[in-house]
C-alpha cells in the first residue's frame, strides 16, 4: 500500500478509504462490463475489451482513492480522442476507402451526426420541421437521433461536462496545453475572450439559420483535419479545407501548447457555449467555499476553459462556461473548491453519518462507509465517466485492435 | 432535513444515472429518439441534401434488357451473368433544387437511375462498366427541339410529339456526364455518382443561368426518353453495334443490325418496351420512334415490380401479345356467336379459343352443345374434349382416378383421330391435341410417346405442304422435346434446327432465339451422353 501511495500521492481532503474506493470500483466496472463484455466478439477483440475494462476501472479506482480528477481523467480523454480518429478514420477507410465525405456519401445522408451540430439544426427544425444537415435520422451510432438522445440525458445530468469528459474532440486540445511546462503566453489577461465562443455560436446558427445549412461544419470546424472532410472538387471546398486545417493547426496544436488551455473548447467552440447554457438546468455543480478561499488564484490559472475569474471567486461559483474537469479542485491547496449537488447546501465532508450516536461499532462503520460513498463528487464522477465509457466503448476497442492489426499485419484496415 | 433530502436526491441520481442511461442505450437508443423526431415531431432531414424532393419514381420491369426482346449480351465473360447490367429497373426525378447545400452547383436537379446489377468487372473511373446512358428530355412549352438524335448511334428517333430539348449522356469511361441541347452542343458537365449498395446511378444536372434550364420548377412537366445501350469505346458515340448473333464483343440477337435500335433496355411508358423498340422498318430505313415517359410532381407512372415473376420476360411479352392477339378474337367471335347463334363454325371456333386461353370450362359448355350436331366436325369436337378430359384428369388428387380419365381421353382421342378426314385443316387440330396430350403423359404408364413422334411427324409434313410456318415451327419444337425424353439427341437437335430455320425465314425472332438455346441444350445433352459411353 505505501508504495502504491508513493506512485499515487493521496489528497487526503478528499481521498477515500480503499473499501470504499473498490467497492465503488467494482460497482463501476460492472456497469462497464455490462457495454464491453457482453457484446459478441472473437478471442482478440475480447481480450482487448477485458483489457479496457480493467484499465478504465483502474483509473476509476484511481480517482476515487487519491481524489485527483484531473489527472486521471485527462489520461482518459486525451486517449479517447486519439483512439477516437483512428477508429473512426480507419472505419472511413474500410466503409469508403477513402477519408472525405464523397457527393454520393452527402446524398446517401452517411454524415455522421455529431454533437456541434445539435445548436445550429434547432431553430431550423422548430421553425421548417427540417434538419439542416445530411445525416440519418436514426438507426446509426452517429445518427441524429442517438446524438440527441445522448445530449439530452447530459443537459439533465452533467451538463457541459460533455466537453471534460464525453467530446470526443476535446482531448486533442487538452492534450496539446499539456505539452510544455510553462505558459508562454498568459492569455488570462484577455477577459473578454471568454466571449467569443457566444460570439461564434449566434453567429452559426443565425447564419445557418439563414443560409439553411450547418456553417460551422461547412466552414470551421477544424476537427474536419482529423475526421472526415469535403471532397475537394472546386475552389470553395478548397478553401474550406485550407480554413479547416488552418483553424485546427492554430486553435488545437498552436495556441494550447503556448497558453496551456483549450482554446478550441474555450474560445471557439460553439457546442461548448451552447452547452453552458445547460449547466444551469444541470444536478451538478462546482462551488467555492469563500470562508476557505485564500485567493491564490491558482484555481484561475489553471482552469483550461476561462471559467474562473477572480469576479466568479468572489461570488463563491464558477463562471456558466466551467466543464467540470476537476481541475480547480485539483489545484485549490485550501481545498475550497468542490462539487455539489444543485439545491442542497454546500459543505465540505458531510458527517452526517458520524453525527449519529450509534451505540454499535457496526453500525458506526456502515455509517462511515455510507458518508464516504454519497458524495457529489462520487456521483459526479461516476456520471460523467460512465457517459465518457459508454461513448468511447466502441472506438477504443476498435482502435486498440487496429493498432495491433498494423504492428501485426501491416494495415489498420479490417 | 435537508441532509435526508439530499441522501433522496443522491439515491435518485444513483438509480438514474446506473439504470437509465444503459437501460436507454441498450434498449431504445436512437431508434425511439430517432422516431419519436419523425414521427411526432414530423422533423425530417432537409431533402435537398438527398438531391430534393421526389418528383416522380417510374419502375421498369426486371429482365427486360433484351432490346426488341431478343437482344442477347456479348460472349465476353465480364459479361457475366450475361443479364442484369444493362437493366434499369427504377428511374427517379426529383425536383429541381434552388438553393443547393452541401453541393457543387447551387441550382440542379437531380435523376437517379436504378440498375438491376451495377457491376465495375472492367474497372472504368466513373464505377461502372457497361451502361451507356441517354436521358433525351423534353421541356413542356419549349419551343424548338427536335425528334432526331443529336448523334447517331442509338438508331432511334423521337416521338414528334414531344421532340427533346437536352440530352444528358453518362457512361463509366468518364467521371462527369454531359449536357447537350438539341443542336448536339456540350453546355454542360453533368455530375455522376455512383451508390453502390443500391446498384444506383446519381445524376446531377446543373440548371444554372447559362443552361437554359433556369425556368424549370417545381410544376415544371418535362417528358423523358431514358435509354440504355452498352458502352464502346470504339462504336459511334459509344454505342456497342449489336448484330444477329453474339460474339465476344458484340450482342447478338438483332434481325436488323443496320436499323434495329441499339438499346437493350428503354424506360417504358404505358407501351410494351419491345413493341415501341420492334416496331421500325428495315425497307424504308425508318427507326424505331421512342415514346417518353411524362414527369410531373406526383404523377409518377409506377409500373408494378416483377422481380419474383420467374417468367422470362421475352417469352412473357411474346405471349401477351399472343394472348392480346386472342383476346381481339375472342371479342369478334363472341359477337358473332351472339349475332349467328345457329353458326356452328364460329361456335367451334370460339370454343377452340377457349380451350387455348384456358377457359376451360366455357371450351366444355360449348363442346358439349356441339357434340351430336350434325353440321359440326365431330372429330375436332372430339379432339378437344378428349384434350380437355385429360386436363381434367391432372387436377385429381387420386392416381387411380387419374389414370381411369386419362384412359378414356385417350380413347376420345383416338376415336377423334379416326374419325379426322385426313388431309384436312381439322385434321391438323386434332393430331396436335391428341399428340400434345400422349406427349404430357407419363411414356412408362401410358406408352404413347411413340405415337405421340409419329403425329407430329405427321403434322410437320402437313404443315410444310400446307406453308403452316407457326405450326412447323412449334411442331418441330415439340418433336424436338419429344426425341430429347427418348434420348434421341441428335435427332432432337435436328427437328429444333428444322424449326429455326423456318423461323428464321418466318422473321420470327423470338423462335430462331429460343431454338437456338433448344439446340445448345441438346447438343450439350448429346455430348454429354457420348461422354457417358465412352
Amino acid at each position: 500500500m505505501d508504495m502504491l501511495l508513493k506512485i499515487f500521492p493521496v489528497n487526503q481532503r478528499f481521498s477515500k478509504s480503499f473499501m470504499t474506493s473498490l467497492f465503488l470500483t467494482l460497482l463501476f466496472a460492472c456497469f462497464v462490463s455490462f457495454f464491453y463484455l457482453t457484446v459478441t466478439a472473437d478471442r482478440q477483440e475480447s481480450i482487448v475489451r477485458l483489457c479496457l475494462v480493467t484499465g478504465i476501472a483502474l483509473l476509476y479506482f484511481l480517482m476515487m482513492k487519491t481524489g485527483y480528477i484531473k489527472r486521471y481523467r485527462s489520461i482518459f480523454f486525451i486517449s479517447f480522442s486519439v483512439l477516437f480518429i483512428i477508429s473512426f478514420v480507419g472505419h472511413l477507410y474500410d466503409a469508403r476507402g477513402h477519408m472525405y465525405l464523397s457527393r454520393a456519401n452527402i446524398s446517401q445522408l452517411e454524415t455522421p451526426f455529431c454533437h456541434i451540430v445539435i445548436p445550429m439544426t434547432i431553430v431550423p427544425a422548430a421553425l421548417s420541421k427540417t434538419i439542416i444537415f445530411p445525416a440519418k435520422m436514426s438507426g446509426s451510432y452517429a445518427s441524429i437521433g442517438s446524438m440527441v438522445g445522448i445530449w439530452l440525458l447530459t443537459i439533465f445530468t452533467i451538463g457541459r461536462g460533455w466537453c471534460s469528459w464525453v467530446c470526443f474532440y476535446g482531448g486533442l486540445d487538452e492534450g496539446f496545453s499539456k505539452i510544455g511546462k510553462k505558459k508562454r503566453w498568459n492569455i488570462d489577461r484577455l477577459k473578454k475572450m471568454r466571449l467569443l465562443p457566444f460570439a461564434v455560436l449566434s453567429f452559426v446558427v443565425l447564419a445557418s439559420f439563414l443560409v439553411q445549412s450547418a456553417v460551422y461544419c461547412e466552414w470551421l470546424c477544424p476537427f474536419k483535419t482529423t475526421t472526415e472532410y469535403a471532397q475537394i472538387v472546386d475552389f470553395k471546398s478548397f478553401i474550406a479545407t485550407v480554413i479547416f486545417i488552418g483553424l485546427f493547426v492554430t486553435l488545437v496544436i498552436v495556441l494550447p501548447i503556448l497558453t496551456r488551455k483549450r482554446t478550441q473548447c474555450g474560445l471557439f467552440c460553439p457546442f461548448g457555449a451552447f452547452q453552458s447554457f445547460f449547466n444551469k438546468s444541470t444536478l451538478y455543480r462546482v462551488q467555492i467555499d469563500k470562508n476557505k478561499c485564500k485567493d491564490c488564484l491558482k484555481c484561475v490559472s489553471g482552469c483550461p476553459t476561462f471559467s474562473l475569474t477572480k469576479k466568479s471567486l468572489e461570488k463563491g461559483k464558477t463562471e456558466i462556461t466551467c466543464t467540470r474537469c476537476g481541475s480547480c479542485i485539483d489545484n485549490c491547496p485550501e481545498g475550497a473548491i468542490d462539487y455539489k449537488i444543485a439545491g442542497v447546501p454546500f459543505t465540505q465532508k458531510d458527517d452526517y453519518f458520524n453525527e449519529k450516536d450509534h451505540s454499535k461499532k457496526w453500525k458506526q462503520y456502515i455509517a462511515g462507509k455510507l458518508n464516504e460513498i454519497f458524495d457529489p463528487r462520487v456521483f459526479l464522477i461516476s456520471t460523467a465517466f460512465l457517459f465518457g465509457v459508454i461513448i468511447s466503448s466502441r472506438f477504443l476497442t476498435d482502435a486498440i485492435l487496429r493498432i495491433s492489426n498494423l504492428i501485426m499485419n501491416g494495415t489498420m484496415l479490417h | 432535513m435537508l441532509q435526508k433530502i439530499r441522501i433522496i436526491i443522491m439515491f435518485a441520481l444513483a438509480g438514474m444515472v446506473f439504470i437509465s442511461v444503459p437501460v436507454y442505450f441498450i434498449n431504445f437508443g436512437s431508434q425511439s429518439v430517432g422516431n419519436f423526431m419523425t414521427r411526432v415531431l414530423k422533423i425530417r432531414v432537409d431533402p435537398v441534401y438527398s438531391g430534393g424532393e421526389l418528383m416522380a419514381i417510374f419502375n421498369d420491369p426486371y429482365d427486360d434488357d433484351k432490346g426488341i426482346g431478343t437482344y442477347t449480351y456479348p460472349d465476353a465473360k465480364e459479361y457475366s451473368p450475361y443479364r442484369g447490367h444493362l437493366d434499369l429497373v427504377k428511374y427517379i426525378v426529383r425536383k429541381p433544387v434552388h438553393e443547393g447545400a452541401w453541393s457543387e452547383f447551387n441550382k440542379f436537379w437531380v435523376m437517379e437511375l436504378v440498375f438491376n446489377t451495377l457491376e465495375n468487372p472492367l474497372n472504368a473511373p466513373a464505377g461502372f462498366s457497361f451502361p451507356l446512358i441517354n436521358i433525351y428530355i423534353s421541356l413542356d412549352g419549349k419551343n424548338g427541339g427536335t425528334t432526331r438524335s443529336a448523334f447517331p448511334g442509338i438508331q432511334a428517333s423521337f416521338d414528334s410529339a414531344h421532340p427533346w430539348h437536352y440530352l444528358v449522356t453518362v457512361h463509366g469511361w468518364q467521371i462527369d456526364g454531359s449536357l447537350y441541347n438539341s443542336e448536339g452542343k456540350y453546355v454542360s458537365k453533368v455530375l455522376v455518382d455512383i451508390i453502390k449498395k443500391d446498384d444506383k446511378i446519381r445524376v446531377t444536372i446543373p440548371i444554372e443561368n447559362n443552361t437554359g434550364l433556369e425556368t424549370l420548377t417545381d410544376k415544371s412537366i418535362s417528358y423523358h426518353y431514358v435509354t440504355v445501350g452498352n458502352f464502346s469505346l470504339t462504336g459511334e458515340n459509344h454505342f456497342k453495334p449489336i448484330f444477329l448473333s453474339a460474339t465476344t464483343h458484340f450482342g447478338g440477337g438483332n434481325p436488323e443490325p443496320e436499323c434495329g435500335p441499339r438499346i437493350y433496355d428503354y424506360l417504358q411508358p404505358s407501351e410494351s418496351q419491345y413493341d415501341i423498340l420492334s416496331a421500325y422498318n428495315p425497307e424504308k430505313r425508318k427507326y424505331a420512334v421512342l415514346r417518353p415517359v411524362k414527369v410531373i410532381a406526383g404523377e409518377g407512372l409506377h409500373i408494378p415490380d416483377n422481380k419474383n415473376d420467374t417468367m422470362d420476360s421475352a417469352e412473357k411479352t411474346y405471349q401477351v401479345k399472343k394472348r392480346k392477339r386472342k383476346m381481339d378474337s375472342l371479342k369478334s367471335l363472341i359477337k358473332m356467336v351472339e349475332e349467328v347463334p345457329e353458326d356452328v363454325d364460329i361456335k367451334t371456333e370460339l370454343a377452340c379459343l377457349y380451350f387455348e386461353m384456358g377457359e376451360d370450362e366455357k371450351a366444355l359448355t360449348i363442346f358439349n352443345q356441339l357434340t351430336g350436331e350434325s353440321d359440326s366436325d365431330q372429330s375436332l369436337v372430339l379432339a378437344y374434349l378428349g384434350a380437355l378430359h385429360a386436363k381434367k384428369a391432372a387436377s385429381k388428387g387420386n392416381n387411380v382416378e387419374k389414370i381411369i380419365i386419362v384412359k378414356e381421353s385417350l380413347a376420345i382421342l383416338d376415336r377423334a383421330v379416326s374419325q379426322a378426314e385426313p388431309g384436312s385443316l381439322s385434321m391438323i387440330h386434332v393430331l396436335m391435341c391428341r399428340a400434345n396430350v400422349f406427349r404430357s403423359i407419363p411414356d412408362d404408364v401410358f406408352g404413347k410417346l411413340d405415337t405421340a413422334v409419329a403425329d407430329l411427324k405427321t403434322l410437320k409434313k402437313i404443315s410444310k405442304i400446307n406453308g403452316l410456318k407457326e405450326i412447323y415451327i412449334n411442331v418441330s419444337d415439340l418433336l424436338g422435346d419429344c426425341y430429347i425424353r427418348k434420348g434421341w439427341h441428335k435427332k432432337a437437335v435436328d427437328s429444333f434446327h428444322d424449326g429455326q430455320i423456318m423461323a428464321f425465314a418466318a422473321g420470327d425472332e423470338y423462335h430462331v432465339l429460343k431454338l437456338k438455346n433448344r439446340i445448345l441444350f441438346a447438343e450439350k445433352q448429346y455430348l454429354d451422353h457420348l461422354i457417358m459411353n465412352l
